[in-house]
């Protein structure tokens, strides 16, 4: 009960009351809110486009016949990217400055330096919405391009060393 | 702490700048976030830390938490519970960005925008400890002074 007369506690429980209810009601009155509890499909890739396995991609990639589209932050970008790879992430004007793809005669291999390929999928869908044929997501993303030994630009990724 | 050392961290001028600083970042922080909840449940997946079943709950409230503690920091409203939590959300993210650049993840930070924010580095947890710092002075040394609760009374 002592605890409770501290002036900073006493706050920090009204503050919390107040964030918890708004918050809740927030979420399930809105119509994209999410579940309370997530089970791990939740966060796997979704997407309308097809998965490119990563020995398709490098095919593709020494033929010259796909466009590869980083869904990362610039930061992760600098870091490492899969070799020519255009940094468009979700949102991003360099996504939407991607509508001359839906006119070239190329394939659209998206990734993300992340686990999850999400961000990937949420940039293949915008691009197919742009009217961008044969979009793939690429299954297993940067980390397993770079843990063949494939070519990469960006000195400081950790993955694969 | 001697009193010269208490004399400076209870600076009224010192805790207003602090309380604007952590407000506006708080409240900058949060709004992409709550326009995003999905989003920013990836970024917190992304750090590979939680447990799936808790991280939709903390997608849900962390916004919030950001967006009414940063408004009651700038006001002086609940001012002392507000720094509290700001300095528990800190050190949350101090802890998880220590984790990711500890095991070399390369992610986005998932602090201001959910979808192609900042990258983790040693500068954003620098950042983060500076403003860790400034929300226990607020906590412990915070008064009334410059506040609307001391211009209600």
């Amino acid at each position: 009960m002592r605890l409770a007369r501290n002036p900073i506690v006493r706050e920090s429980l009204i503050v919390l009351a107040g964030v918890l209810a708004i918050s809740f009601i927030f979420n399930f009155s809105r119509e994209d809110g999410i579940p309370l509890i997530a089970g791990a499909e939740d966060f796997r890739v979704q997407t309308k486009a097809e998965f490119a396995s990563i020995e398709d991609a490098y095919r593709l990639f020494e033929d010259g016949r796909a466009i590869f589209i980083d869904a990362g932050a610039p930061e992760v970008y600098a870091l490492g990217h899969i070799e020519g790879a255009i940094d468009a992430p979700p949102g991003s004007p360099e996504l939407a400055g991607l509508t001359w793809l839906a006119e070239a005669d190329t394939y659209v291999i998206c990734y993300t330096a992340a686990k999850s390929q999400r961000q990937a999928g949420v940039v293949a869908d915008k691009l197919m919405e742009m009217g961008c044929k044969s979009v793939f997501v690429l299954l297993g993303g940067f980390e397993a391009w770079d843990e063949q030994g494939f070519p990469v630009d960006g000195t400081a990724h950790k993955t694969g060393e | 702490m001697n009193g010269r050392m208490t004399e400076v961290l209870s600076n009224k001028w010192l805790i207003l700048a602090i309380r604007l600083v952590l407000g506006v970042t708080f409240i900058w922080a949060s709004i992409d976030k709550i326009a995003n909840p999905g989003g920013f449940a990836d970024s917190i997946y992304n750090y590979r830390m939680l447990p799936h079943e808790t991280i939709n709950l903390m997608a849900i409230v962390m916004p919030w938490l950001e967006l009414v503690t940063g408004i009651l920091i700038i006001a002086g409203i609940l001012m002392r519970g507000s720094a509290f939590w700001i300095g528990l959300m800190l050190l949350v993210f101090i802890v998880a960005l220590s984790s990711a650049l500890a095991r070399g993840l390369d992610i986005d930070c998932g602090c201001f925008s959910v979808e192609g924010g900042h990258g983790v580095d040693m500068w954003l947890l620098l950042r983060d400890i500076l403003m860790f710092l400034g929300a226990l002075i607020v906590m412990f040394f915070g008064t009334s002074a410059m506040t609307l609760r001391r211009s209600a009374d």
